[in-house]
């Protein structure tokens, strides 16, 4: 996966958060770093999947400067959450769709309370539960956001399978 | 540097991890709005300004279709109120020499009140910060508009909150409830009234009156008393609840925020 691939996959889903964002309605913009993130570490292998951590990262750091509080803690909630998904993947069959729907799940909702946690240690007044209660719609948006690129993905990475190779 | 070549993903998220606490750090101190922050803020500022727009209009467009009837029966109540406000403007109305007389009076007793409309920048909100549980938002108007930390923002509601940080041609606003300061208040029924609220775990406004057998009733509408950092009159809420705690001998209450924080779209800065 390259760079010059990479990079403009995500400044465009840079560039497009904040249209989501008023677009949906009751808070289910998906985010797009987060999730193209976290499907193509889940769908690439490992070797692979360096500059989408290291693009990721500093997009993160830029959505965070642009628009957060504190800069800084989309990072490292989507370092963990990226580092979780590469983690589970050397130990479980992802080519099943219920395996890689459930990691991907488990990953967003990591990457929400890691940011919940982070919000806490910086004085923010918001209790665990009122936040979590706050997020299902978010995690919906970013599920089916995310299962799009699967199929997509799955389309793509599956193009020859027509060609009569497997028979 | 084998292990490092051999583990390069690890590698890669050991030290931006640590990248993102020297950064997150730094940020805390409250030295992000200048450098890096604030010259990417201004350029994105502007990237975020259209395309907030184009997602509004296209959701204000949609949402239009479906909800015909609630609009025009809204526009009706909306006529009606413009109605009795023209008349109770007509009944209100100072002429120009009590109102130089007030204006006199309040420079001799050095009064802070948002006076003149020098005294407000109105902005357009062009991003939340993308957390449906906090109430953080970036606003179209910065220091170029003479905004600074800790001017307070107001919308035709009531309260809002303050900026918290400022760029040329944008501020980050941070609710009242997302704060951990306390507010000091009054009741617009009786002005002896006073106490202190603050935002909660829960996401509501929640307090205590200073007096120890307070009459507030539920109901009653809450505005700043001019203590503290926020000027005086301008409307905080309702009181939802009351209880008397005899742990610590005090009047509590719970208040409903009179400003619908996910519905904002424009609100005004007090310089």
């Amino acid at each position: 996966m390259k760079y010059r691939v990479i990079v403009p996959v995500f400044a465009a889903a840079l560039v497009l958060q904040p249209f989501l964002n008023t677009l949906l309605p009751w808070g289910a913009a998906p985010e797009l770093i987060m999730s193209s993130g976290l499907m193509l570490c889940l769908f690439f292998e490992s070797e692979k999947v360096l500059p989408v951590l290291i693009t990721g990262s500093v997009m993160e750091l830029l959505s965070d400067m642009a628009g957060a509080q504190y800069a800084g803690f989309s990072v490292i909630a989507f370092v963990l959450a990226v580092s979780l998904v590469i983690f589970v993947r050397q130990f479980i069959n992802i080519e099943n769709f219920i395996v890689a729907a459930g990691i991907y799940l488990a990953a967003i909702l990591l990457y929400y309370v890691l940011i919940w946690i982070l919000y806490a240690m910086a004085g923010s007044p918001y209790g665990f539960v009122y936040a979590m209660s706050k997020i299902p719609a978010a995690v919906i948006g970013n599920f089916i956001f995310g299962m799009i690129l699967y199929i997509v993905f799955l389309v793509r990475l599956n193009r020859h399978r027509r060609d009569r190779y497997f028979r | 540097m084998r292990w490092i070549r051999e583990h390069k993903i690890l590698s890669a998220a050991i030290g931006i991890l640590a990248a993102a606490v020297i950064i997150f750090s730094v940020s805390m101190s409250g030295s992000g709005s200048g450098g890096i922050t604030g010259m990417f803020g201004n350029l994105y500022s502007y990237v975020e300004k259209h395309m907030t727009a184009a997602g509004r209009a296209i959701s204000e467009n949609v949402s239009g279709i479906f909800s015909y009837r609630e609009l025009m029966k809204e526009n009706e109540e909306l006529r009606d109120e413009i109605d009795e406000l023209k008349e109770e403007m007509n009944r209100m109305s100072l002429n120009e020499e009590e109102l130089e007389d007030l204006r006199e009076l309040s420079a001799a007793l050095n009064y802070d009140f948002i006076g003149s409309s020098d005294d407000i920048v109105t902005a357009t909100i062009i991003s939340f910060d993308g957390l449906n549980w906090t109430n953080i938002f970036t606003i179209n108007r910065g220091s170029d508009s003479g905004i600074e930390e800790g001017d307070v923002v107001i919308c035709g509601d009531g309260l809002v909150g303050r900026v918290s940080q400022t760029g040329r041609n944008w501020a980050k606003v941070m609710s009242l409830i997302d704060e951990s300061v306390k507010i000091s208040f009054k009741s617009e029924d009786d002005t002896d009234m006073l106490g202190i609220i603050e935002g909660t775990s829960d996401g509501e406004l929640s307090g205590y009156m200073l007096e120890e057998k307070s009459k507030i009733k539920e109901g009653s509408r809450l505005v700043t008393s001019g203590v503290g950092m926020y000027p005086d009159g301008i409307d905080i809420g309702r009181v939802s609840e009351v209880w008397y705690d005899s742990d610590t001998q005090l009047t509590r209450i719970k208040v409903t925020p009179s400003v619908d924080f996910m519905a904002l779209d424009k609100v005004s800065v007090v310089l």
